[in-house]
């Protein structure tokens, strides 16, 4: 598992070694999990923000510490 | 009595202010409310929970929902938009929806550096959809007939327990509004959809929501208007109705070009594992709405006369 912070929040994560994996992502955002996949094309989604897809773990759980209320900590994220 | 859309931009000042008041009353009105605290937010609930549910054996929501990512796209969101049309005319009679074409807005030029484009088009004005959130201000919309417009958000299981502010940060996550370039580009689709039917597949109506060459059209406009309408919520602001009024529109005139309704002939959408889609096929009821009496199947919603509104086009 990696860890990481971003904005003062905490997320850990493990991106699959398949390289061809498609499926749900272990990605966990202070004890919450973001429903995150990755999808056969190689990028990654989550329906809390359903009308892009994301390169990485890593811009996906930034966007979404930036723009869902539900993970957001303050009424200032950016 | 035939219901006429209009462009935005050929709103009178009456159409406009009748609208709003109709948005207004509509969230107001808590008696007739099925899945929310109001009826508006009937809407934004309806949108968001449909999104949560896979459609077909070999997908999961990600690549294709109930109202998402596959053919149901265009139909679901017809049969959405006219309920909620239907829903504000029972608040004010003579309101219909009017479309934005975003097209026009992408070739908007400021003269002024310090002024913003966008500011120059009508439906950001503050007698309709107000403007930009502040953002000074974590990007509330803080001018307009919704500043102080409160919507209804999910928690992480889905639960609508939190209330927010109408949010907007045009320009963020992509910086230009699809070009009538764009828009061209996808008429040369022949087919509506294609095999398997998900976020991967090539044609007509997964072009229009904006997954090829992504992200294109519909999905562009929700990333260009940021806040609010990245999120599964969308309908909270209001400009997402306006938005799919362009995009149903859009759909009519790709219709009416090909004397084709686009869905395929056989009715039947079939996933990877050769087993029908449910609420895909061409006589299934369009869902959350399937056991209400008088409910619409996807193929009564196919022709949009029939369910008695048209676009107006104006020179």
């Amino acid at each position: 598992m990696t860890s990481r912070t971003y904005k003062g929040k905490k997320f850990v994560y493990s991106v699959p070694m398949a390289k061809n994996y498609v499926g749900m992502l272990d990605i966990q955002l202070e004890h919450k999990h973001i429903h995150a996949m990755r999808l056969i094309d190689g990028s990654y989604a989550t329906h809390f923000l359903p009308y892009l897809h994301y390169d990485s773990v890593e811009s996906l759980t930034e966007s979404v510490i930036d723009n869902v209320p539900f993970f957001r900590t303050s009424t200032k994220t950016k | 009595m035939i219901n006429l859309r209009k462009n935005v931009k050929s709103l009178s000042p009456n159409e406009k202010e009748h609208f709003i008041e109709a948005v207004k009353a509509l969230k107001a009105n808590t008696k007739g409310k099925r899945v929310a605290d109001n009826k508006y937010d009937d809407y934004v609930l309806w949108h968001a929970q449909t999104m949560e549910i896979a459609a077909g054996s070999d997908a999961n929501k990600n690549m294709r929902n109930r109202a998402h990512r596959g053919p149901v796209f265009l139909p679901w969101h017809r049969e959405f938009l006219r309920r909620f049309e239907l829903d504000l005319q029972q608040e004010v009679s003579d309101v219909t929806l009017p479309w934005w074409d975003w097209t026009a807005d992408a070739n908007l030029r400021s003269q002024d550096p310090q002024i913003p484009a966008w500011t120059l088009s009508p439906i950001w004005k503050e007698d309709f959809m107000g403007g930009n959130g502040d953002p000074d201000s974590d990007y509330i919309v803080g001018a307009g007939p919704f500043k102080d417009w409160i919507t209804q958000e999910l928690d992480d299981a889905g639960n609508p327990s939190i209330k927010d502010r109408l949010r907007r940060d045009f320009g963020n996550f992509v910086r230009t509004l699809p070009s009538q370039i764009d828009l061209y580009n996808i008429f040369t689709y022949e087919f509506f959809d294609t095999p398997y039917w998900d976020v991967f597949s090539k044609g007509f109506s997964n072009a229009l929501e904006g997954w090829l060459n992504r992200p294109q059209l519909h999905n562009r406009v929700h990333l260009w208007v940021g806040g609010s309408m990245l999120l599964n919520t969308s309908p909270n602001d209001p400009v997402f109705f306006l938005n799919h009024c362009n995009v149903d529109r859009i759909w009519s005139l790709w219709q009416d070009l090909r004397y084709d309704h686009g869905y395929p002939d056989d009715g039947t959408i079939i996933d990877r594992n050769a087993k029908k889609i449910d609420y895909y096929n061409l006589s299934d009821k369009i869902f959350p709405w399937q056991d209400e009496p008088g409910s619409k199947s996807i193929e009564n919603v196919l022709e949009h006369r029939n369910l008695n509104y048209c676009y107006v086009y104006e020179k």
